[in-house]
């Protein structure tokens, strides 16, 4: 058995009993067996368990007053505490603690669905439902409101939104959070915005309240156990109808993007992308070669990365478009078509453009955004363990796109990996979350090999930094580069941190809430 | 998902239609669908272009033994716990407060077709 650091087996010992007496027998989960079931599964250091982040226990509670039980035990024996929502946080962590030797609080028991309310648009949930439950939940009582799921549907809209999780359907699944109940360090309970008046029939309605609006300082933090949380919903839309727009002519490059975003700003379009086709299809066949433009290969790997020119020129040899935007219209059927007509007309006016529709989607006969489990495409990949993200942020504009693209093929150039160069060696950029920021989700694939892993750490840290000193950082990060990835938000001698740090501090003398969770370590262990 | 995961998934999309058409082909299940086989594996053990679990077990086997764990007449009950408590590649590990160690019982009775 992992004791906690600093704490000795006898308390240990005690402090399991006690939370055995608070949760139940059953649900304290000692024996290693149990125990490392809450491992990474898709820890990038796989084949080195010396340096895997393991738990020490597991307790399972399933109302408000148990969780409250636990911190205040926890407090007791100086017990470091790990929540998990379901744990599904695949590729950033799963169920695994961000220090070893954390108890792992498993809210999985706590699973209502407190209320979904129709006429509102808002649900109250706790954190154990998964996106499969909650669909499953709106089929049976009817609710029309899509569930905002990312891969996979295991995952719990609590625990997805707190990590700033995004979905095609409501883009910022944060953003939908009107409110959340909290259980803070010392035990008590504090619900955030209209939830701070008593017995308020508002929570749901007004997500300020009064005062500081704090239901952000505990996403991607470690200041509370969320028990609790409002979201509003997205309802069901009649259809959906994607198009996409390319040019052959880089100048066009920018007043596509420029048109496409301001569709988005103007709240006519869901989710866009913006890319360069010839540039990304070192790997992909386009429907046109089987395995990718060898040209195209030759011109990442060359240092300069290629001028304008060529890549035009290299464009029209194998009729791959240089340049593309795409965007989605979502609404009543009558809507959706006069957004694309308008697109088709704005687009029209700009030379060198071809404006193609895709399929519309008809949500009465089917829901492309039911909750999956697809792992992005694993069960079909050459690896076997899993994988993590590199995700950083960036604007949506060729200048931005290019630089940070030319950014990291240089650090993957560098590295010598041309496994990475020719798969990740250019990416589009989605704009998922907000009209004015897109991300890249450069994959990293894990392997029996542990030395090819050690490499593809290295190239994580790599990425991270070299973007950072760009002025581009991560919007989330797998467990073991939180700090890493932290450390890039440097301003101001990293007053960000300093400023969490002293929080922290004030509501968790004892350190006990997931140390070193986003890189916030507790005054105890940190490095000074 | 790009690229590789794009590259083989158009490739075995056909492979897929075949699996269908087996499960087609095959007589009616004689009995209800376990529950916790619903809950928990049928998002990814079922016939789909978005079955991991599908698309992982075609790979390895190639056609050699069913893709679909439904189909399958060669799991044991103890393979099935192992599995369903280990993982297997890229499939996690299910924690107790997921399927309980009564619930593991009959899913792997179920699978093994006891």
């Amino acid at each position: 058995m992992r004791l906690p650091p600093g704490v000795s087996q006898g308390d240990f010992d005690r402090s399991l009993r006690d939370f055995a007496a608070a949760v139940g027998g059953d649900w304290v989960f000692s024996k290693e067996d149990d125990v490392r079931l809450y491992d990474d599964s898709y820890t990038p250091f796989f084949g080195e368990p010396d340096k895997q982040y393991q738990a020490s226990a597991a307790v399972a509670p399933i109302t408000v007053e148990q969780v409250q039980q636990i911190v205040r035990i926890a407090n007791r024996y100086n017990i470091p505490l790990y929540a998990i929502s379901t744990g599904r946080n695949l590729g950033y962590g799963g169920s695994s603690p961000t220090y070893s030797g954390c108890l792992i609080v498993d809210l999985k028991r706590m699973n209502r669905v407190l209320e979904v309310n129709d006429r509102e648009a808002y649900m109250i949930v706790e954190p154990g439902v998964s996106f499969i439950d909650l669909q499953r939940y709106f089929d049976d009582h009817n609710h029309a409101f899509l569930v905002a799921t990312p891969d996979p549907g295991w995952g719990s809209p609590v625990g997805n939104a707190l990590d700033h999780g995004i979905s095609p359907v409501a883009g910022d699944n944060f953003g939908m959070v009107a409110g959340l109940e909290v259980v803070l360090p010392n035990g008590e309970v504090l619900r955030t915005g209209m939830g701070g008046v008593s017995m308020s029939h508002m929570w749901a309605n007004y997500p300020y309240g009064f005062g500081p609006v704090l239901h952000g300082l505990f996403s991607q933090s470690n200041l509370g156990i969320v028990t609790k949380m409002v979201f509003w919903l997205v309802r069901k839309p009649e259809m959906e109808q994607g198009f996409s727009v390319t040019s052959y002519r880089s100048e066009a490059w920018q007043p596509m993007i420029d048109a496409a975003q301001q569709m988005r700003q103007s709240g006519l379009l869901y989710v866009t992308g913006i890319g360069s086709p010839i540039r990304e299809s070192m790997s992909t066949n386009d429907g046109r070669q089987p395995y990718g433009v060898p040209a195209v290969r030759a011109l990442h790997a060359r240092r300069d990365g290629g001028s304008i020119t060529e890549w035009e020129q290299l464009g029209r040899d194998n009729h791959i478009p240089v340049a593309r935007v795409v965007g989605t219209a979502r609404g009543p059927a009558g809507i959706v078509r006069a957004t694309l007509e308008h697109a088709r007309d704005v687009f029209a006016g700009i030379e060198d453009t071809e404006l193609k529709l895709e399929k519309p989607l008809d949500y009465s006969q089917s829901n492309p955004y039911r909750p999956r489990i697809e792992f992005g495409g694993l069960g079909a990949q050459e690896t076997s363990r899993g994988h993590f993200y590199f995700s950083p942020v960036f604007k949506p504009s060729v200048e931005d796109l290019l630089d940070i693209n030319d950014t990291i093929r240089k650090v993957m150039l560098d590295a010598g990996d041309a496994d990475m160069l020719a798969n990740y060696g250019w990416s589009s950029g989605w704009s998922v979350t907000y009209p004015k920021a897109c991300m890249i989700l450069i994959e990293l694939l894990i392997h029996d090999n542990v030395e090819l892993n050690r490499k593809r750490r290295n190239l994580y840290v790599k990425l991270v930094d070299a973007c950072g000193a760009r002025g581009w950082a991560e919007y989330r990060a797998p467990v073991a580069f939180q700090s890493t990835v932290m450390n890039q938000y440097s301003f101001n001698n990293h007053i960000l941190l300093r400023f969490i740090e002293t929080i922290k501090d004030g509501i968790d003398p004892n350190g006990i809430l997931a140390p070193g969770k986003s890189g916030i370590w507790p005054k105890r262990l940190r490095k000074v | 998902m790009r690229c590789n995961g794009l590259a083989a998934i158009a490739s075995i999309v056909a492979l897929l239609g075949n699996v269908a058409a087996s499960a087609q082909q095959s007589p009616a299940a004689p009995r209800a669908v376990d529950p916790t086989f619903e809950q928990w594996c049928s998002h990814c053990h079922r016939s789909g272009i978005y079955m991991a679990g599908t698309l992982g077990l075609l790979r390895k086997y190639n056609g050699s033994k069913p893709a679909l764990l439904e189909e399958r007449d060669d799991l044991s009950v103890a393979a099935v716990k192992a599995v369903v408590r280990h993982g297997s590649n890229s499939m996690p590990p299910f924690r107790k407060t997921e399927i309980s160690d009564a619930q593991l019982d009959a899913l792997a009775r179920y699978l093994a077709k006891q």
